[in-house]
């Protein structure tokens, strides 16, 4: 018996099974996952780790508990999803903490959360005064959100009535010294405009450019390399070689 | 056909591997008898006869037969199954060696059984 062949030919199993299954589960931010989601995922990599390297298992039964565990998580989700009432039970409900600038010292309790859990995380947000806090909730992904007194909070345009312009996401024009003649077609833009505006900067080719973008209100952003692709790559300039 | 492409890679290409892993963990019980001059079942029921009508020479020269297949048949056997179930009949190989060697009927049998119950669950 190879050992290190079966190992890899289970590795290649469990890697791309726990690539399919992730993408059938979607995307979920690491900060915003609940602490089940938490357990879940430990033990759905736990189980692909042993389907891996246990060779005193049979794969087959190790691979039936990653996709029971990853059946069960959807259907989790799916439930979820299509139920609120569910969706409060399994993920719970986020917590007030601070009320109309009380702290809920009994929520506190509840949550098993002490007074330094909540100042650090007050200071996390740049909040070091409690005075300035109207409502804090935990949420149930462990986060706090706060909402600030109207007094301290900023001041936005609106408030002082001034008018904005629209901005949007800018587009990728060039990245890694590539020109992306979709994105240039997307913005109805051609590359002698590109080459223009360039060489109004004083690039010659835009093989100059680690990334260029062009923002909404039609400005290009230009990041040249601070290295020659050569010198990258190994090869140092006479001068530099002098020095 | 930008579609079809991406209906390929999100939904197609995603089941034919899973279906090609799952053939592949499962293919021990099918499989294990595959490229093999004659099923191991054979050489043992030929052994067990051999052994009971006392032709110790005729035994150990099938044994040496069942030895090469078993060789064979571990390299696809491995991938699916347990290791210490190869090692079990890779064991049981040996002590029946051993027992037919001396020319020692009750213990060649025993090891023979354990033989067949092991090739029995393997790929189970």
């Amino acid at each position: 018996m190879n050992e290190a062949a079966v190992v890899f030919a289970r590795g290649i199993i469990a890697f791309f099974t726990l690539l399919i299954f992730t993408r059938i589960l979607g995307k979920q931010q690491v900060s915003e996952l609940t602490f089940f989601d938490y357990i879940h995922g430990i033990t759905i990599g736990s189980i692909a780790a042993t389907l891996t390297t246990d060779l005193s298992s049979r794969a087959w039964p190790q691979w039936v508990g990653l996709a029971t565990w990853t059946v069960a998580v959807w259907l989790l989700q799916w439930i979820t999803l299509h139920s609120r009432g569910f969706a409060k039970y399994i993920n719970g409900e986020p917590v007030i903490l601070i009320k109309n600038g009380q702290i809920m010292e009994k929520n506190l309790k509840k949550m098993r959360f002490t007074i330094d859990d909540l100042l650090t995380q007050l200071r996390h947000q740049q909040i070091f005064d409690l005075k300035e806090v109207e409502f804090a909730l935990l949420e149930t992904d462990g986060k706090l959100s706060v909402l600030k007194k109207t007094q301290y909070a900023a001041v936005t345009p609106d408030d002082l009535k001034i008018p904005t312009k629209y901005r949007g996401i800018s587009t990728e024009l060039i990245y890694d010294g590539t020109v992306i003649d979709a994105n240039l077609r997307r913005v109805k833009l051609d590359r002698s405009w590109l080459d223009h505006q360039l060489k109004a900067q004083g690039i010659n080719s835009p093989r100059e450019v680690a990334l260029a973008l062009l923002n909404t209100e039609g400005e290009l952003y230009v990041s040249r390399y601070q290295q020659t692709r050569q010198q990258r790559a190994g090869f140092q300039s006479p001068k530099a070689n002098n020095e | 056909m930008k579609k079809i492409g991406r209906f390929f890679l999100t939904k197609a290409l995603p089941c034919i591997i899973l279906t090609f892993f799952i053939l592949f963990m499962n293919s021990g019980n099918y499989l294990k008898n595959y490229g093999l001059a004659e099923p191991v079942p054979l050489y043992l029921q030929r052994l067990q006869q051999m052994i009971a009508r006392g032709e110790w020479q005729e035994a150990a020269a099938n044994l040496n037969q069942l030895e090469v297949a078993w060789r064979q048949a571990v390299r696809i056997l491995q991938f699916s199954e347990e290791r210490d179930e190869i090692n079990n009949f890779q064991h049981s190989l040996a002590r029946l060696k051993g027992y037919v060697a001396a020319e020692e009927t009750g213990g060649a049998l025993a090891a023979l059984h354990e033989l067949e119950e092991t090739w029995a669950d393997l790929g189970k």
